[in-house]
């Protein structure tokens, strides 16, 4: 194997071979447990008439708040072998580069784990619908891979997962907790600030805590009502699905090779 | 080969563990590393290998700075570690994935190696005995062929007739390419298989020699009756006598008796560096 180069693909590959051959009993296991829920959940929720509402939203729930929570979960492991020391010298000595090793985990994550994911889910429940239609006369909605709204979830899980990806390689264990409590925490001081600046600025539209806008006929300059109506739903776009993940994943892979210093 | 040139190195939050430590290797040879529980033989092996980093001072190996873990440099070192993580894997699919990590890897030798150790290929690693999984990873590192391969406490967990096997194995399979060095406090393990020995106590080299260095300096005897040789650097009761160890005035050469070669030597540090300074000077600290 060609050794020169920091980023080789047959050393990619063969990490990615690695992971998936030791990891996938756990990954599996972890889906197993997922879909248990899933036929216990389907069994609740179920319609009970043979001809399934086309509208009925079970999937868009149920599938956004398993892509999120599960994949979260999944990246939030990736890099555990860093933090148990025999495994740890393991992984250090193995002969890849730190890009590669971090390519590794970035792909399992962001392009592997919703590419299985959603394949499992649609597998699953096109077993399941009969199965559960035949024990227990109830049926569920089909599920549909280019909904609108799966699409937004799976870009959703892409665009967040790299907070959680870098919460893995900062924190040890427990870093799904961690990720969360850390932007529970980040949120709570960035919405204080936000809110003390907003008063600050905006001082004549509150009424102590309330917000009441003036009635002296002021309006805001047009400007500032451009800026909040045009520009900042596309800015906040942008932060939304391509600043937050590109910055979460370069500054996770610096992280990355810090922590291994 | 190796290259550590007035290296320092710091655990935080703890005294300094070497400090200013120069050491030479080069490569042909089967080095020995005794010391002491503590005296930093896994550190130094671990700051070879790239895990540690040295806080000042020259670490080079085989030309690469290992703090960097290049991966050219990561497919010429094989570092077998005390405790052993392995995957859930039959030990063929381990070889499998990671074998093409490593340019040289004979997979005859590997299968050869496993084969002599009594260890199937489609056992399943994670439910091996600690020992087995050492004979397993020791076969793999031996079968990479790379130049440098590093084993801290290979014989722990290795049962009697093993160990003579291993012994074997290693002088077979060392070459004038390779270095092998091979960190240990048992040291009637690796008897008649070292060559040179260095000798860590309280993070400082007291010695690195070649046996015939120490053979031509010191005198490993049995000394039968109740007294003691004047000028013995050690001794220690055995049935009928003494085995004591001292300076080697008459010229004639005796067999290295590791252990008392090591208690003589942290005995007498100060003698012993006396004895080797002609020919030892750079090494110890």
């Amino acid at each position: 194997m060609n050794t020169n180069t920091l980023l080789n693909p047959a050393r990619l590959l063969q990490l990615l071979k690695i992971d998936i051959s030791t990891n996938y009993i756990k990954i599996l296991g972890s889906i197993a447990a997922f879909f248990g829920i899933c036929v216990f959940v389907a069994t609740l929720n179920g319609d009970s008439s043979p001809n399934p509402d086309p509208s009925d939203p079970f999937h868009l729930n149920f599938f956004g708040f398993a892509i999120l929570f599960i994949g979260f979960m999944f990246t939030s492991v990736l890099f555990n072998e860093l933090n148990r020391e025999h495994e740890r010298q393991f992984y250090l000595t193995l002969p890849a580069s730190n890009l590669e090793k971090f390519t590794t985990k970035w792909i399992e994550s962001i392009i592997l784990f919703p590419i299985v994911f959603v394949a499992l889910y649609a597998l699953f429940f096109m077993i399941i619908k009969p199965i559960i239609m035949a024990t227990m006369g109830c049926t569920l909605p089909d599920f549909s891979p280019s909904n609108t709204m799966i699409l937004f979830f799976i870009k959703l899980y892409i665009s967040l997962s790299g907070i959680f990806l870098l919460g893995a390689v900062v924190f040890g264990n427990f870093s799904a907790v961690k990720t969360i409590a850390s932007i529970a925490v980040l949120g709570a001081i960035f919405g204080l600030i936000v809110f003390i600046f907003f008063r600050v600025i905006f001082y004549d539209f509150f009424h102590g805590w309330e917000i009441h806008p003036p009635h002296d006929g002021r309006e805001p300059a047009p400007w500032i009502q451009d800026f909040m109506s045009k520009r900042m739903p596309t800015i906040l776009e942008y932060l939304m699905w391509l600043a937050i993940p590109l910055f979460t994943w370069v500054v996770a892979y610096f992280k990355l090779k810090e922590k291994e210093v | 080969m190796i290259n550590l040139n007035q290296l320092s190195f710091t655990y935080r939050k703890r005294k300094p563990l070497f400090t200013d430590l120069n050491l030479n290797m080069e490569q042909g040879n089967i080095y020995g590393l005794l010391g002491k529980n503590g005296a930093g033989k896994s550190t130094l092996l671990k700051i070879i290998a790239g895990l540690l980093h040295p806080k000042s001072g020259e670490c080079e190996v085989m030309g690469h700075i290992p703090a960097n873990r290049h991966p050219q440099f990561l497919s010429e070192l094989y570092f077998v570690t005390e405790e052993l993580h392995v995957p859930p894997l039959k030990i063929r699919q381990y070889k499998d994935l990671y074998a093409p990590f490593y340019a040289n890897f004979s997979d005859e030798q590997f299968s050869s190696y496993i084969q002599q150790f009594d260890i199937d290929e489609n056992w399943v690693m994670s439910k091996l005995s600690h020992g087995q999984k050492k004979k397993v990873i020791l076969s793999f590192g031996l079968a990479s062929n790379c130049k440098l391969l590093m084993m801290d406490e290979p014989t722990n967990g290795l049962d009697i007739p093993s160990k003579g096997l291993f012994r074997q194995i290693i002088a077979s399979a060392i070459t004038d390419e390779r270095t092998f060095i091979i960190s240990t406090h048992q040291v009637r393990d690796i008897a008649n298989m070292i060559d040179p020995i260095i000798i860590l106590e309280d993070s400082k080299i007291l010695l690195k020699e070649t046996l015939e260095s120490i053979t031509q300096k010191l005198s490993f005897n049995m000394h039968f009756g109740t007294e003691i040789p004047a000028n013995a650097l050690y001794h220690e009761r055995i049935p009928g006598g003494y085995q004591v160890v001292t300076p080697n005035t008459n010229g004639e050469e005796t067999e290295v008796e590791l252990e008392s070669l090591f208690n003589a030597v942290v005995a007498n540090k100060a003698k012993i560096q006396e004895l080797f300074a002609t020919v030892n000077h750079n090494e110890t600290v």
